[in-house]
């Protein structure tokens, strides 16, 4: 039995006086892929940011078997500093590592370790973000939060801005990547297609709070709530 | 070097490319002047007093007998180089302001806003004119009032760029990454503000030179033997009735000058 990476109990966080999340529980083991669905405005990106460490007043239990959870965000063209070139931004977080200090030489290899697990060719290292396309964008941001090598990587709707066939191969690359890296993944998307696919648990989410939470064949088959039956007849699941 | 050129070639605003080749031909004999000057522009010469244009003499010669065309360069000179030092102080003191507000926002950015915005109420001449009688007539004093008194627009926009910088997810990223703010704003955030920075400061460089001009010829601007176009209009203006020529090689140039760094600022604008 793998043991929990992440856990979470009664967890509740607002911005100022606006609660946006309420009594949220849930738990990430080692190698697990959960998925948290729900519709836009819900809460799921501020609990991912609870999670990382952006938002840091909130109520409740966040427990991180890791210190350095990682994060791929939604839009790829914003995640990525404009100014940059891909090989400066893939050794960012590796200058900035505080654990142990990297010499230009193992910055090179790491990157070049990396490019090869998001299946990228060396050639872009001297490109812009503005010079690749949506799906290599997003393959870099994946890449540069594999950089430290985390236990727990938290993907904010990283294929809601791509198109269905990137978003098949993104899909396919995190999938690939649990296996080979036996990385844990928190996917959040508001598409249950997509978290049909790749997730073994899922968490649905309304208004800030959790209205099913359990396995994904058996939540997709069986669903308690009235909620996540709508959003299965809406993704044309049910 | 080789990126500066690659935007060169790749702007191809009309603007962008006359105002280009009017600050490289003004700067260029700026440059030139600094290591040839057939005349000094402060000899003066009995024999040679009021001289017409002619090859020996391009604007001819004023009243003392001096090289207008020399004066023209050196006053030239003396005028980039007081535009240059007002940019560089109020583009310094701009971006660490602006930087600090936009990045931070909250109390510091209300306190500190609140006077730019006093203090961008008044024309920024204006502003100058009482920093230099506060602080007294001279070069530097003047590159030090008119530096102070471009500040508030300087950081105004800085701020507005980092304002806007500081919730996008490359920064949440470089956050999460462990960088420091300090690293955030200077690394990452403002080179991707340099479009806007730079079109900027070319049109800070511009109403330097006017503000400069403007106090030189009020004659609280430079002072002799510095002289700066300004200063040579305002020489020129006693004899406006009866040499009006005096006048125009100064007058020409400081247009020509203008006019060349706002059409590059309008240029990287219109490009970014």
């Amino acid at each position: 039995m793998n043991k929990d990476l992440l856990t979470i109990e009664h967890l509740n966080v607002g911005y100022g006086k606006k609660q946006v999340l309420f009594d949220v529980s849930l738990s990430v083991k080692e190698g697990e892929i959960l998925g948290i669905a729900g519709e836009s405005g819900c809460g799921k990106s501020t609990l991912a940011r609870t999670i990382v460490g952006m938002k840091r007043q909130y109520e409740g239990t966040l427990r991180l078997e890791t210190n350095d959870p990682q994060m791929v965000f939604q839009d790829p063209y914003g995640s990525l500093n404009p100014s940059k070139k891909i090989g400066w931004l893939l050794k960012e977080p590796l200058r900035l590592d505080r654990q142990r200090k990297w010499s230009p030489g193992e910055m090179d290899e790491r990157v070049f370790e990396v490019l090869e697990k998001i299946e990228l060719d060396r050639a872009l290292l001297s490109r812009y973000p503005a010079q690749l396309s949506g799906g290599q964008r997003q393959r870099v941001a994946i890449g540069i939060a594999l950089m430290r090598a985390p236990r727990l990587l938290i993907a904010d709707e990283p294929v809601s801005a791509l198109d269905v066939t990137i978003q098949a191969q993104i899909l396919k690359l995190l999938a690939h990547l649990h296996e080979e890296l036996s990385l844990s993944i928190l996917f959040i998307s508001h598409d249950l297609r997509v978290i049909w696919q790749l997730c073994e648990n899922v968490l649905v989410m309304k208004d800030g709070r959790v209205v099913e939470y359990g396995h994904t064949g058996e939540v997709y088959r069986n669903p308690q709530d009235d909620y996540t039956k709508k959003l299965l007849s809406a993704a044309g699941i049910r | 070097m080789l990126r500066i050129l690659d935007y060169i070639k790749k702007n191809q605003s009309p603007f962008f490319r006359i105002g280009l080749l009017l600050t490289l031909v003004i700067t260029c004999a700026v440059l030139i002047s600094l290591f040839y000057m057939p005349y000094s522009p402060t000899a003066m010469d009995r024999a040679s007093r009021s001289l017409g244009i002619s090859l020996r003499h391009p604007m001819g010669t004023d009243n003392f007998g001096r090289d207008i065309f020399c004066r023209v360069l050196y006053g030239t000179r003396v005028t980039l180089l007081i535009a240059l030092g007002t940019v560089a102080i109020g583009t310094t003191a701009g971006i660490l302001i602006g930087a600090l507000c936009g990045y931070f926002g909250g109390l510091l950015d209300e306190i500190v806003m609140r006077i730019n915005d006093a203090l961008f109420a008044f024309p920024s001449i204006l502003l100058a004119l009482v920093f230099v009688s506060l602080m007294g007539t001279g070069n530097l004093q003047l590159v030090l009032s008119l530096g102070i008194a471009f500040i508030p627009s300087f950081s105004r926009i800085v701020r507005g760029e980092f304002l806007r910088a500081r919730s996008m997810d490359y920064v949440l990223n470089a956050r999460l990454q462990g960088a420091s703010h300090l690293r955030i704003m200077f690394v990452h955030i403002l080179p991707n503000i340099r479009g806007v920075l730079l079109s900027s400061v070319m049109i800070g460089f511009n109403n330097a030179v006017l503000a400069e001009a403007g106090l030189s010829f009020l004659g609280i601007g430079t002072q002799p033997p510095f002289d700066s176009l300004g200063q040579m209009l305002s020489d020129a203006r006693i004899n406006i009735m009866s040499e009006p020529r005096y006048m125009l090689g100064p007058g020409i140039v400081l247009i020509l000058l203008v006019l060349g760094f706002s059409l590059l600022g309008e240029g990287l604008r219109t490009k970014t």
